[in-house]
C-alpha cells in the first residue's frame, strides 16, 4: 500500500511534469468566433493595421500653438527607432523615412509600363528635365532616390496612395496639423504586430514628453498589458499579506494540515490542462487564468469532506454540487466563442478530477484529512433576514431586467485622455465602413488585378495590390521590354552627366537576373515589395474597399461576397454572443432546478438551496448598478463561478438540515463554509484594487457573489431550517 | 590659507571670463550687425521687379556630375516679405518654377504634371535646397541678418559671405553673395553641406520700381 506521505510527493511532482509539458497559447485567435477571426488575423498579419499616431499637444501656456519645438524632439526620437522597432515615421524633414518605398516604386516602372523605343526623343527630354530638378535638391537621401527614378514616378506613387484621414489634416512645417485643436501629428509604423516588447522603447521615449500621446493599436495594446502588469503587483502585495495573514490564521487555529488539500486540486488542474491541450493543440493563457478559478471550486468538495469526514451524506450533497455546477459549465460549450468553449471544457474536465481525486483521497486515506471544527461562524443578527429578501429580489430583477454588453471594446483599458484622443482622431476619417477581401496566394488570380478597374468604375475608395501593379501578364510582357530596349537606351544616353545620374537605374534595369513575374504569387517578387507590404501577409494579400454609404455597401457585397465589414462582424459578434447568453443562462438555471427537483423532491430545498445563488446575484447586481459597472462577458464568466460555488453552499446547508445532522454535524458543515468562503473572500478582494476592467469587473463579480453567497447560506438557509434559533 | 586660495580662484575665474567675453566680442564683431547689414544691403523703399537671366551651375561631387542650366528670371517685390520668384528655363530642357512666400510650382510641360511644394509643410529642418534659397533671393537685411552670420568682403562691400545661423536648417555651409552696383544680386556661391557647389550668376538685370499698389504680386498657378 502506498502511504500518505510519498502519495503527497507524487503527487506535487505529477502536477510540476504535468506543467511544464504544456503549451501555452497567448494570441487573441481562440478569443473570436469564425467570422470574426479573418478580423483577427488581418490585424496580426497586415502592416496595414500597424500604424499609430503619436499626437502632440499644444504647448500648455500657449494653447493656440502648435508645440513645434516638442514635435522636432519627439521626432528625433522617433527616427531613431526605424530599421529597429519602427518601420516609418513621417515627420519633420525630407523624404528619408518614405525612401524605401519611393524607391521600390520607381524601380517597378519597369513592371507597370512597357518600355516604348519610340518615344526615346521624349525619354531623353524627360530626363534631361529631372536632372535639372536634381540641381535644386542638396538632400542626399532624395538626391539618391531621384536617381532610380528618371521618370519621377514619386509624384504618381503619392497621389495614389492618398489617404482620406491624413488628408483630413493640414501638413505644417513637416508635421501634421489640426488647425482647430493646434495638435501635431506624427505617423509611424511598427515592424511587427503589437507587442509589449517591441513597443516599449518607443514609449519610455514618449515618456519624458507628458504632451505627447500614442493612438493606435500598438498604444491601446501597450496601456492595456502595462495596465495589467501594474495590477497584477499590486494585487500580489495585496495578495501575499493576505495570504501570511491567512496562514497565520491557519497556524494559530491549528488547521495547516488544510493546505493539503490545494494538492489534489493542483493535480486537476494538470491533467485537464493535459486533456485540453491533447484536444486544441494548446491552451489559451486566459483558459488558465479563469478556468483554474473554477476547478479550484474543486477545493469546496475537499473542505466539505475534512470537515463533514464523520457524515455519510457528505459525498452525496458534493456529488448534487458537482452535478449543478457542470449543469451551468456544460451549457457554455455550446457558445460560439472558442475561448469560452476551451475554457468550459477545461473546467469541466477538472472539477471532474478533482471531485474524483478527492472521493478517493477521502475513501481509502480519510484519516490524513479530517479537519476539527472551526467555531467561526457569522453570528446571527436582527433583520438580516429582510436583507436576504431584499437580495434575492435584486437578483431576480437583475437577471431578467439587467441589460448585457458584450461590446468587446469595453474589455479594454481606456483612459479618458485615450477616449477622446482616439474618437477626435479617428472621427476625422468620415465614417466610412470598410471592408476586408482576405485571399491566399494561391487565389491570387487575374480577377484580383481587376479589383481596381472596378473600384474605379464604381467610384469606391480601394487599396489593394491591382492599384499599384497590373497582372502578372501584363508585368511580364512590360518587363521584357525593358529588359530589351530599355536597357540599350540607357546604355546610350548621350548626355555623360545624365547617364551618371541614372546609372543606378540603369543597373537595376540591365541586371540579367532582373526577376521576371509568375501567375504564382508565392514565387513572384511581388511579395517583397516595400510598396506592397502593407497588403502583403505572411501567406495572404488583402485588398481594402470603403463604401462612402449604403448603396456602396451594397455593392462591394453583391461583387465581393467573400469581403468582410469590419464594423459588422464586431457588431454581430457581440448581437450573437447576447443572444448566446440569452437562452443558455435560462437553460442552465432550469437544468439545475431539475437535477436538484429530481434530487429532493419537494419545493422547499430546492428553493434554499438555490437561494445563496441569489443572493449572490442580488449583491453583485446592486453593487454593479450602484458603481454604474456594465454586466459583460468578464461580470457573467465571473457570475458562472459565482453559480458553481453558490449552489454547493445551498446544497450542502439544505442537505445537512434535510438529512437531520447532528449538531456537531450541521456545525462541521459550516465551519466548511464559513472556511470556503473566507479563502475565496481573500482571494477575490485584491482584484477590486486593480485599474484594468477587466480584473475589476471580474474582481466584483466573485467577491460580491461569495458575499452575497456567504449571507445567503448563513443569513438565509440557516434560520429557514432552524426556524428562529439562534447558535 | 583658505582666503588666500579662494581669492586665486577669484582673479583666475575673472581672467579666464576677460578673455572669453573679449574672443566672443572679436568672432562678433567679425560679422555684419543689422543695422550695417542694412546700409549694405538695399532698403525696400516700394514695390519692384527686377527681370534678367540666369545661370546656374550645380556640381555634385561624389559622381563628377556638372549639371548646366540657364534661362530667364523674373522676381516681384511687393512688401519686404512679399516675393514671387520665376525661373523659366530654357536649357537643357523648359522649365518652369515659381516660387512664393507659401509655394514653390514646378511645371513640367514634358510630364504635363506640375509639382506643387507648400513652404509651410515642409520642416524646418528640411535641406532640400530651393526652399532656403529663398531667403537668400529675397535679400531682405532683416530676415537675412536674422537667419545669418554675415561677413563683408575685405575688398569690396558689395561682396560677403554669409554662414546660417542654424546649422542643423540649412543645407549649405556658406554662401558667397555678390552685388552689382544696384545693390541686387549679380552671383551667389553655395558650398553644400555633402561639398557639392551651386553656382547661379544673374546677368543684364533690370530693375523696374513701382508706386504701391501699381503691381500685384502674380500667383503661382
Amino acid at each position: 500500500m502506498i502511504t500518505f506521505r510519498s502519495l503527497k510527493w507524487i503527487g506535487l511532482s505529477l502536477f510540476l511534469l504535468l506543467s511544464s509539458c504544456i503549451r501555452i497559447d497567448e494570441s487573441m485567435q481562440l478569443f473570436f468566433p469564425k467570422n470574426l477571426k479573418e478580423l483577427q488575423f488581418v490585424q496580426t498579419q497586415f502592416s496595414a493595421f500597424w500604424w499609430n499616431f503619436v499626437i502632440i499637444e499644444p504647448a500648455k501656456n500657449q494653447k493656440d500653438q502648435p508645440d513645434f519645438k516638442s514635435a522636432d524632439e519627439i521626432c528625433q526620437q522617433l527616427k531613431k527607432h526605424v530599421d529597429h522597432e519602427l518601420r516609418y515615421v513621417f515627420c519633420g524633414s525630407s523624404v528619408a523615412s518614405a525612401e524605401k518605398i519611393l524607391k521600390s516604386y520607381a524601380e517597378d516602372i519597369v513592371y507597370r509600363q512597357p518600355f516604348v523605343e519610340a518615344d526615346r526623343q521624349n525619354n531623353l527630354a524627360i530626363m534631361a528635365n529631372s536632372a535639372t530638378q536634381v540641381s535644386f535638391i542638396s538632400d542626399k537621401s532624395l538626391f539618391s532616390l531621384l536617381r532610380y527614378d528618371p521618370f519621377q514616378t514619386w509624384q504618381q506613387y503619392l497621389d495614389l496612395s492618398k489617404s482620406s484621414l491624413i488628408d483630413s489634416f493640414e501638413k505644417k512645417n513637416g508635421y501634421l496639423f489640426d488647425k482647430q485643436t493646434s495638435r501635431l501629428i506624427i505617423p509611424v509604423q511598427f515592424q511587427l504586430s503589437p507587442s509589449v516588447k517591441s513597443i516599449q522603447p518607443i514609449m519610455d521615449d514618449l515618456k519624458s514628453f507628458s504632451s505627447a500621446f500614442m493612438v493606435g493599436s500598438h498604444g491601446s495594446t501597450y496601456r492595456n498589458e502595462k495596465q495589467v502588469r501594474d495590477d497584477l503587483s499590486e494585487v500580489s502585495a495585496i495578495s501575499i499579506v493576505i495570504f501570511i495573514a491567512f496562514l497565520a490564521f491557519l497556524v494559530f487555529k491549528s488547521r495547516i494540515s488544510i493546505l493539503l488539500l490545494t494538492i489534489p486540486v493542483g493535480i486537476a488542474v494538470g491533467l485537464a490542462m493535459l486533456i485540453t491541450q491533447w484536444i486544441d493543440g494548446s491552451i489559451h493563457g486566459l483558459t488558465m487564468a479563469f478556468g483554474s478559478g473554477i476547478i479550484g471550486l474543486a477545493l469546496d468538495y475537499g473542505l466539505h469532506g475534512a470537515f463533514g469526514s464523520e457524515s455519510k451524506q457528505t459525498w452525496v450533497s458534493n456529488t448534487i454540487g458537482l452535478l449543478t455546477t457542470l449543469s451551468g459549465v456544460c451549457i457554455l460549450l455550446l457558445s460560439g466563442i472558442p475561448l469560452i468553449r476551451q475554457m468550459m471544457i477545461f473546467s469541466s474536465v477538472g472539477l471532474a478530477i478533482g471531485f474524483g481525486l478527492f472521493y478517493i483521497l477521502f475513501r481509502f486515506y480519510g484519516s490524513y484529512f479530517k479537519i476539527k471544527d472551526i467555531d467561526f461562524v457569522l453570528p446571527q443578527i436582527k433583520g438580516m433576514r429582510w436583507v436576504v429578501i431584499l437580495l434575492v429580489l435584486f437578483g431576480l430583477y437583475g437577471i431578467s431586467k439587467s441589460e448585457m454588453t458584450m461590446d468587446l471594446k469595453k474589455l479594454s483599458f481606456v483612459s479618458n485622455q485615450e477616449a477622446d484622443l482616439t474618437t477626435w482622431f479617428f472621427g476625422k476619417n468620415g465614417g466610412g465602413d470598410s471592408f476586408l477581401l482576405i485571399k491566399p496566394f494561391a487565389n491570387v488570380d487575374e480577377s484580383t488585378y481587376d479589383e481596381y478597374n472596378w473600384a474605379q468604375k464604381n467610384s469606391v475608395q480601394y487599396e489593394g495590390l491591382s492599384k499599384y501593379i497590373p497582372s502578372p501578364v501584363a508585368q511580364s510582357l512590360n518587363v521584357q521590354s525593358w529588359k530589351l530596349n530599355g536597357c540599350s537606351f540607357f546604355k546610350t544616353i548621350p548626355d555623360e552627366n545624365i547617364g551618371k545620374i541614372y546609372s543606378p537605374f540603369k543597373d537595376f534595369i540591365c541586371d540579367p537576373n532582373l526577376s521576371t513575374p509568375t501567375a504564382n504569387f508565392e514565387a513572384s517578387p511581388m511579395k517583397d515589395k516595400a510598396y506592397l507590404s502593407h497588403l502583403v501577409g505572411e501567406s495572404h494579400i488583402l485588398s481594402i474597399f470603403t463604401a462612402k454609404d449604403k448603396q456602396q455597401a451594397q455593392l462591394i457585397q453583391q461583387e465581393y461576397p467573400k469581403a468582410t465589414s469590419l464594423t459588422e462582424a464586431l457588431k454581430n459578434f457581440s448581437i450573437g454572443l447576447e443572444h448566446d447568453l440569452t437562452w443558455m443562462i435560462p437553460v442552465s438555471l432550469l437544468l439545475t432546478m431539475l437535477i436538484l427537483a429530481l434530487y429532493y423532491r419537494h419545493w422547499k430545498p430546492v428553493f434554499t438551496s438555490l437561494l445563496p445563488f441569489f443572493t449572490g446575484l442580488g449583491l453583485y447586481f446592486t453593487v454593479a448598478a450602484v458603481m454604474k459597472f456594465d454586466v459583460d462577458l468578464i461580470s457573467i464568466l465571473g457570475l458562472v463561478m459565482v453559480f458553481g460555488f453558490s449552489i454547493d453552499y445551498g446544497v450542502f446547508s439544505t442537505d445537512v438540515h434535510r438529512h437531520l445532522g447532528t449538531e456537531a454535524e450541521i456545525k462541521s458543515v459550516y465551519s466548511a463554509l464559513t472556511f470556503a468562503a473566507l479563502t475565496n473572500i481573500l482571494g477575490f478582494l485584491p482584484m477590486l484594487f486593480a485599474g484594468h476592467p477587466v480584473l475589476v469587473h471580474l474582481g466584483t463579480a466573485l467577491f460580491y457573489g461569495t458575499v452575497g453567497t456567504y449571507l445567503g447560506t448563513i443569513c438565509g438557509v440557516y434560520p429557514i431550517y432552524l426556524k428562529g434559533k439562534v447558535r | 590659507m583658505e582666503s588666500h586660495r579662494t581669492k586665486k580662484c577669484v582673479y583666475l575665474v575673472a581672467i579666464v571670463a576677460t578673455l572669453f567675453n573679449i574672443q566672443v566680442l572679436a568672432v562678433e564683431s567679425e560679422f555684419l550687425t543689422p543695422e550695417m547689414a542694412s546700409s549694405t544691403f538695399k532698403k525696400f523703399t516700394g514695390p519692384t521687379l527686377l527681370t534678367g537671366s540666369f545661370q546656374q551651375i550645380k556640381i555634385i561631387k561624389d559622381i563628377d556630375v556638372t549639371l548646366k542650366t540657364s534661362g530667364q528670371f523674373k522676381i516681384q517685390k511687393t512688401t519686404p516679405e512679399n516675393v514671387t520668384i520665376f525661373w523659366q528655363i530654357e536649357k537643357p530642357q523648359p522649365m518652369k518654377v515659381c516660387i512664393t512666400p507659401e509655394n514653390i510650382v514646378m511645371d513640367n510641360p514634358l510630364l504635363k504634371k506640375k509639382t506643387t511644394l507648400k513652404l509651410g509643410e515642409i520642416s524646418d529642418q528640411d535641406g532640400s535646397g530651393l526652399s532656403k534659397l529663398v531667403h537668400l533671393l529675397k535679400l531682405d537685411p532683416v530676415e537675412i541678418t536674422s537667419q545669418f552670420n554675415i561677413k563683408l568682403d575685405n575688398d569690396s562691400k558689395l561682396k560677403a559671405i554669409i554662414y546660417p545661423k542654424q546649422k542643423d536648417s540649412y543645407s549649405f555651409v556658406s554662401a558667397k553673395l555678390e552685388l552689382d552696383g544696384n545693390k541686387n544680386l549679380k552671383q551667389i556661391n553655395l558650398l553644400e553641406n555633402n561639398n557639392d557647389t551651386l553656382e547661379i550668376k544673374f546677368i543684364k538685370t533690370k530693375e523696374k520700381n513701382f508706386k504701391v499698389g501699381q503691381i500685384k504680386l502674380e500667383e503661382c498657378k
